[in-house]
């Protein structure tokens, strides 16, 4: 559905995107994730036609970017970060103007259905100036699924929105996931976002660093660790862990955190020699590292700043 | 150019003229005021002069005052043509940048020139629809205001010319130096001040005009005005064609 191979985009002597190769397949949830000016945007701008690469090659719905732009914009839909409605026309006013400029058959059928989907249709007379941000971004992301898009690029969809706005944005953005087989790219800073919605991940920072499924990125960037909480701790707990096959392990004031050769093998003799010496174990549990870590851990700390 | 994507681009412009108080007035106001000029001074020659009408050799020496008010008059009109479309241009390229509108407007179908020439019909026509309403108004008061004799100067092919073919040249003008001059900056009231600075040569031109042109207007002097206006308009409008780049609208303006 979306194929790059070393896309390359640059402005004067700024490289925005350099050497950027992707493969999203029909129906995926692709997360991209970045810092600020990593080019995420610029990459959503190429890959739905608004411009064309500098250099490299890409494919979307069949057609090339740059070459076939005009075609390419027929079949995508484009949610920005700001939703740029016409704030004094109304929410159908706001639809139907998009609707004749994709010249959508069915016109007021698709307008009610989005609207009605999205929980606007009683306030679709209203200015759309009058409207919370969140009404907003449901109102563009009905204008981006007027036309049936296969592709849906989703640019920032919860930034600056309050939490329950975001979360009705994002309940959205699942059902679209979940309905009917359209794929989407999401650009989003919202980690948890990320890894709630997407079945594919990509962190890009001016290039692509890594992409991958959520779970297997941090199997694969970070060991099993085994979490250990304490109602009362052995004393010299540092001594009961010479095992050969205990790697690490770090002792806060009411818990252990090891890692392990072989945890679901060694959990059991770990644990059952702090019992012996007096433990008494509120919980043993996996230590869970989130999208954050993973995204820290490649991208780098000063990216969140 | 795909003509329905056009009339829905021309159609939304509309739709926000209208919601627009502001871009409505300067819309309406400014062809009141140049109408109503327009119909005082003829009143006031006709008060001064409605009496001697009757008298054949007085008409005769009337005819050079005539003149010199008719081609004030119709420097009103000419006018118009630049005043009117002068606030919906700049609304159409600053309300878009207010808006955050250009990048979904962008993301559509739309080619870089549908996007160029419906934001500049949509600006041209309703100044050029309101400059003869206001012209047809006029004619009309016309008759009731000056004798019969006089209507003939007044209905000239070099006045028609400059009604029907001099003002939709101005109106381009207008339109396309307003919108390139909008494009540059975000703040509506700055892209009004420095939009309005188009008229400066135009209002020069037309003192010079009204100072040593002393006899009736000439389908000369139109002609030459369409040449000159039409040779500005091509300027701008190659300006504006580079200006209205899809990737210079998403990168360069701000």
């Amino acid at each position: 559905m979306i194929h790059t191979e070393n896309l390359t985009r640059s402005f004067k002597h700024v490289v925005a995107v350099h050497d950027l190769n992707l493969h999203i397949k029909s129906g995926e949830v692709f997360g991209f994730l970045g810092p600020n000016g990593a080019g995420k945007t610029t990459t959503v701008r190429m890959l739905a036609g608004l411009i064309p690469p500098s250099s490299g090659r890409a494919e979307v719905v069949g057609f090339s970017v740059g070459r076939d732009n005009h075609k390419i914009r027929h079949h995508v839909g484009v949610l920005t970060e700001t939703p740029g409605l016409y704030e004094k026309l109304s929410a159908y006013l706001n639809l139907e103007f998009y609707a004749k400029l994709f010249e959508v058959e069915n016109r007021d059928q698709q307008i009610e259905k989005h609207l009605t989907t999205l929980g606007l249709w009683d306030r679709r007379k209203d200015p759309v100036g009058t409207f919370s941000k969140g009404m907003r971004q449901k109102v563009a992301i009905a204008r981006a699924l007027l036309h049936d898009p296969q592709i849906l690029f989703l640019d920032e969809p919860t930034s600056g929105l309050d939490p329950e706005s975001a979360r009705t944005v994002r309940d959205a953005i699942a059902e679209l996931a979940q309905g009917e087989g359209r794929t989407i790219f999401l650009c989003t800073h919202n980690l948890h976002e990320a890894e709630g919605l997407c079945d594919q991940i990509g962190m890009m920072k001016q290039t692509l660093i890594k992409v991958g499924v959520p779970r297997e990125l941090k199997q694969e960037l970070f060991e099993a660790q085994t979490v250990v909480e304490f109602n009362h701790m052995p004393a010299d707990v540092d001594k009961l862990l010479d095992f050969p096959f205990v790697r690490q392990f770090r002792i806060d004031p009411s818990s252990l955190t090891m890692t392990l050769e072989d945890p679901a093998l060694q959990n059991s003799q770990v644990i059952s020699r702090l019992v012996e010496h007096g433990a008494e174990i509120r919980y043993v549990r996996p230590e869970e590292k989130s999208l954050e870590d993973v995204y820290l851990a490649l991208v780098g700390e000063d990216a969140t700043s | 150019m795909n003509f329905r994507r056009l009339r829905a681009l021309m159609q939304k412009e509309w739709r926000e003229m209208f919601k627009n108080k502001m871009v409505l007035l300067s819309v309406i106001i400014a062809p009141l005021i140049l109408l109503s000029i327009s119909v005082f001074l003829l009143v006031v020659f006709n008060n001064s002069y409605g009496d001697l009408f009757a008298e054949e050799e007085i008409i005769a020496q009337l005819q050079g005052d005539w003149a010199i008010l008719l081609n004030n008059i119709l420097m009103f009109f000419m006018f118009m043509p630049l005043v009117i479309p002068l606030a919906i241009a700049v609304y159409s390229v600053v309300g878009e940048k207010e808006q955050k509108s250009l990048e979904p407007l962008l993301a559509t179908p739309l080619t870089d020139l549908e996007i160029f020439v419906g934001k500049a019909l949509a600006s041209v026509l309703p100044g050029l629809l309101i400059t003869w309403l206001s012209f047809g108004i006029f004619s009309g008061l016309l008759i009731y205001l000056i004798p019969w004799s006089f209507i003939d100067l007044f209905f000239q092919p070099p006045w028609l010319m400059a009604m029907f073919g001099l003002a939709p040249i101005i109106s381009i003008f207008s339109v396309l130096s307003a919108m390139a001059i909008s494009s540059f900056t975000r703040d509506t009231r700055a892209a009004y001040q420095l939009s309005s600075l188009i008229m400066i040569p135009f209002l020069m031109g037309s003192l010079y005009y009204i100072f040593t042109f002393q006899g009736l207007v000439s389908m000369e002097f139109v002609f030459l005005g369409m040449a000159s206006m039409g040779g500005m308009d091509v300027l701008v409008l190659l300006m504006g064609i580079r200006l209205f780049r899809r990737e210079d609208i998403l990168t360069r303006w701000n």
